[in-house]
């Protein structure tokens, strides 16, 4: 640890909660608002990279071993634009881009065949109980070890209907509202047109086009994405409360092949932060984190 | 995360149906009759064919035959229908 960031505990550790939530607020806002033009690319590069997937496969153009992992890379990419979305990061009801935010919401995890308001709703639970061990619909990917957790996932794809499935039903049941029952109608909906569309090429004849484009890629990108943005950033995922429901982590792998996941702490923080300011925010408010006993494994 | 199943709708219902203990609608029932059987739906949508379609390009002269589709009718029956009794694929 350097000699100024010591210093800057020690300052810190003279603050009152009150103070320290002050500065820890203050910090963060010089990473808050503007348009995530970043994020809004990716949403529809991928998503145009996938739909273009479809006529190179089906002509024959594209070879089945080239358009598996591209659609992988697809469906892995699929969620965080939708999940900027989620948390209204490029605009808010009534702002003028709103509706750049629910084309995003709801384009971007086309791939994954995620309906976008249920992905919502559940992801919203998840904030506010995160790690609870039945209010949390991402508990199910709590696992003592990183391999443990692979395997646990694996099991739970081979279930007709896998436990996180079960769990996003569950907490959109608890909810209770209309927007919830609609939200898992459309979820509904979405899952039953899933198959549709994979029986129907299937028995046209593109049954292993369709095993490429949208069957493998989204067991094995599911397992990735699982991993990395709910395992990881919450292992043990056995504490409870703002500072100690996340951890900051790093992973052999770096902050881009885990799609800014070593930084999970900050969005949990700050869930309307832009996810490309994680690092440059994370390093602004590590000292506080470190105040605050956060837990920053390696990073 | 989507998968090949779906779980039951949340409030048990069909779209703004209340979650209330009163007697399904037809669409409903039809619904539920749907989602309990998808896993034998989906051997059959698709196991089937991707079997089929599997025998038929490995096997260049299985190409014009009938057998590679009932043996993927076979195989992708049975194996949703053993999923659907007992919640699991393997």
């Amino acid at each position: 640890m350097s000699v100024s960031a010591t210093v800057q505990e020690r300052e810190l550790s003279a603050l009152s909660t009150q103070e320290l939530m002050r500065l820890e607020r203050s910090i963060a806002d010089q990473f808050m608002g503007g348009l995530p033009w970043g994020s809004i690319a990716w949403a529809f590069t991928n998503l145009a990279v996938w739909l273009s997937l479809w006529p190179l496969t089906l002509s024959g153009m594209l070879p089945l071993w080239a358009t598996a992992p591209i659609a992988t890379l697809n469906v892995i990419l699929a969620y965080l634009p939708s999940h900027e979305a989620q948390h209204r990061i490029i605009a808010r009801e009534g702002e003028r881009h709103f509706w750049l935010n629910e084309l995003v919401g709801h384009l971007s995890p086309f791939p994954m065949g995620l309906s976008y308001e249920a992905a919502r709703l559940t992801h919203y639970e998840h904030h506010k109980h995160a790690n609870h061990p039945e209010l949390d619909p991402d508990i199910n990917t709590k696992s003592d070890s990183a391999w443990y957790m692979v395997a646990k996932d694996i099991r739970s794809q081979l279930q007709t209907v896998s436990k996180a499935n079960t769990s996003y039903a569950k907490a959109l049941e608890r909810l209770g509202t209309e927007e919830a029952r609609r939200a898992g109608a459309v979820a509904l909906i979405y899952a039953l047109a899933t198959n549709a569309l994979l029986f129907g090429f299937a028995w046209a004849g593109y049954a292993m086009e369709v095993a490429a484009l949208v069957w493998l890629p989204r067991i094995i990108g599911g397992v990735y994405i699982r991993f990395f943005l709910s395992w990881s950033p919450h292992h043990p995922a056995a504490d409870l409360g703002r500072y100690r429901d996340t951890r900051g982590f790093r992973s052999r792998l770096g902050n881009i092949l885990t799609m800014g996941m070593q930084y999970h702490i900050i969005h949990h923080l700050y869930p309307r932060m832009p996810l490309f300011r994680h690092p440059a925010a994370f390093r602004a408010l590590r000292p506080i984190l470190v105040a605050r006993g956060c837990r920053l494994d390696g990073i | 995360m989507p998968r090949d199943s779906v779980a039951p709708p949340p409030g048990g219902g069909v779209g703004s149906d209340p979650p209330a203990a009163a007697s399904p609608s037809l669409m409903g029932r039809l619904l539920g009759l749907l989602l309990q059987g998808m896993p034998f739906i989906f051997g059959i949508g698709f196991i089937a064919p991707l079997i089929t379609q599997l025998l038929e390009r490995t096997l260049p002269a299985a190409a014009q035959a009938q057998w590679p589709l009932l043996v993927g009718l076979a195989i992708g029956g049975t194996w949703g229908a053993i999923a659907n009794v007992t919640g699991r694929w393997l």
